[in-house]
């Protein structure tokens, strides 16, 4: 394997260390919210919630698994000693001074700890399995996964990595890990089971084998949901989060667009002997994935890490289209009518920047367009260009 | 010539970086500024014909361009009109505004923006809220029942770069005193030592 200028990682951590203090989204803070009560002995989030909600500083229910809130509320217990002193008291302040914190930037740095961590495993991962510094550098200083990760400030980049790590685990026929790495991914958030036909199929000698070991990966899931699987809040918790809806939208007689479209990458995947068909299976998911959904802007952190391989192998043509495309997304995400994703960002610095008028607002008013639509707009132009990025990659492999 | 290492680079990247963050950023987009926050009381005063509330407050910046009071309107029910005026030292009404009851929740902060007055730091104003409501019952004030302070807060705007520049510096220089000095050496120590690592 190449050798790592070490220079060159510790440069990687230190851009890390000055962009994670100064950036937050409330994402962040409504996780850590919930999940501070598994250290008060809470084991039951989604009932605590619903019973407590009337006085409880934050009356949203808890949206994600049950997993989640242990693996977080136990990140939350270990990470507690080095906590700013009045940490808790900005988690549960959701009044009119919860901006004012000048502790903020040390309360975003301690929170994306884990983050960080888990950001250079998945260096180091795809340095693995590519073998290649190029990969690793490029993952290390492109602008997308440190927005992803430490601006947006949300935990998909923990998935993420356990996604990639099963793909490393199959890559080296070591099946039970793998399956194994994806099973707590996807008891910790949903989405990696998009990936696990992908999985599945990697190896097609070993079908048999595989549907023993997809069942496995299913129990870290189907363990952490059973003692809940009877109560009423757990349910409108679940399906508050809307992934499954948000992919079932867009309909074409009746018929969902992306399911289908995602059965013949899945077809195209199994039949294919490219080199990459595991990577371009994945990008192609990702360009119809981001037409044919409402997508939050955290959710291209799922797919990101398997990109870096096609983007740094690519032509300069492809890599204008990537370029292009990403511009476009950020477009749509600056777009949202939501300040937090735009001057929001920058709260640690100044509570001030939420009240400054967010693109959308500005367009609405000084313009005689209306921004929803061009929003619309720009994600239709996405779902064009995904849908040819996604044949051209057909065609490849 | 001696080669010069590029990691040598960083160190004015990095000043640029936070210099950007901390002072350009704020100095082009952050105009208006917070300047006084009472904010403490709990307590709810009734505001009716027979309740008025005068505040007064010495101005911290120049000048001043809102101000804003804590009012609640219990169960939304009703619909009287709320007076806020600004006086003078001279107690002479300089602005003022007439808002209904719809327009207040239980409770809200209302916000009187007005055109920057020219004042200048150290002058003396007044508040002075008042209601047409008749009854004790409808609409309160949030503020202390012993001394008749009420809460509020103002904004001030800075008129040219130069005056941003300054009020946005004084800002950071105040946030970066209130922060936990363990915490700052902690987290500067950990980035001096990583750019030690990298140059060494």
């Amino acid at each position: 394997m190449p050798k790592i200028n070490k220079k060159i990682i510790f440069l990687a951590i230190l851009i890390r260390l000055l962009v994670m203090p100064f950036f937050y989204h409330p994402d962040i803070k409504s996780q850590l919210f919930h999940m501070q009560y598994l250290s008060h002995g809470v084991t039951n989030i989604y009932d605590f919630v619903d019973k407590n909600k009337s006085h409880l500083p934050y009356p949203n229910i808890y949206v994600y698994l049950p997993f989640t809130y242990y693996f977080f509320g136990s990140v939350d217990f270990a990470l507690s000693p080095i906590y700013p002193n009045d940490l808790y008291q900005w988690l549960n302040d959701w009044g009119t001074s919860q901006n004012n914190y000048p502790n903020m930037i040390f309360f975003m740095l301690v929170l994306k700890i884990p983050y960080l961590i888990f950001d250079l495993l998945t260096g180091f991962i795809l340095y693995k399995i590519y073998k290649s510094k190029k990969v690793l550098y490029f993952w290390l200083f492109n602008p997308i996964s440190i927005y992803l990760i430490y601006i947006l400030g949300n935990f998909d980049i923990i998935p993420a990595f356990l996604t990639l790590l099963a793909f490393y685990f199959i890559k080296n026929n070591k099946q039970l890990l793998s399956y194994f790495s994806i099973g707590i991914a996807i008891a910790l958030k949903m989405y990696p089971i998009m990936f696990l036909p992908f999985l599945f199929f990697y190896d097609k000698k070993n079908i048999f084998k595989n549907i023993k070991y997809a069942i496995f990966s299913l129990l870290p899931l189907i363990l952490s949901i059973l003692p809940f699987i009877k109560q009423k809040s757990f349910y409108d918790s679940f399906l508050g989060s809307g992934l499954t809806q948000k992919i079932l939208e867009y309909r074409i007689f009746g018929l969902p667009i992306f399911p289908t479209l995602f059965i013949l990458i899945l077809i195209a995947y199994i039949v294919s002997k490219s080199k990459y068909k595991f990577e371009i299976a994945i990008l192609q998911t990702f360009l119809i994935f981001i037409g044919l959904v409402n997508f939050h802007p955290q959710w291209i952190m799922w797919f990101f890490p398997f990109l870096i391989v096609i983007f740094t192998n690519a032509k300069t043509k492809d890599k204008i289209f990537f370029t292009i495309f990403f511009l476009l997304i950020l477009v749509y995400i600056v777009l949202f009518n939501d300040n937090y994703l735009t001057w929001g960002h920058l709260i640690p610095i100044d509570s001030n920047f939420i009240n400054l008028t967010s693109p959308y607002q500005l367009i609405k008013l000084r313009t005689s367009f209306d921004p929803a639509i061009f929003q619309k707009t720009i994600h239709n132009l996405l779902l064009f260009l995904g849908i040819t990025g996604s044949i051209f990659y057909a065609k490849n492999k | 010539m001696p080669k010069i290492n590029n990691f040598y680079l960083i160190i004015p990247g990095e000043i640029i970086f936070i210099f950007f963050l901390l002072i350009i950023l704020p100095t082009i987009f952050l105009k208006e500024k917070p300047g006084i926050s009472q904010t403490s009381s709990k307590n709810t005063l009734p505001l009716s014909v027979k309740n008025s509330y005068i505040q007064q407050f010495t101005t911290d910046k120049n000048n001043l361009n809102s101000f804003s009071v804590l009012l609640k309107n219990p169960e939304l029910k009703s619909n009287d009109f709320v007076y806020l005026e600004l006086l003078n030292s001279h107690k002479e009404t300089i602005q003022s505004l007439k808002t209904s009851g719809i327009s207040i929740s239980d409770p809200s902060w209302i916000r009187f923006k007005f055109s920057p007055i020219n004042s200048k730091k150290g002058d003396i104003f007044y508040l002075k809220i008042t209601s047409n409501s008749q009854k004790d019952n409808l609409l309160y004030i949030y503020g202390d029942k012993n001394t008749n302070n009420i809460n509020f807060k103002t904004t001030f705007i800075s008129r040219n770069i130069k005056e941003s520049f300054k009020d946005n510096l004084n800002q950071q220089i105040n946030n970066f005193k209130s922060r936990n000095i363990f915490q700052t050496g902690f987290y500067l120590f950990t980035i001096v030592l990583i750019n030690i690592l990298i140059l060494i």
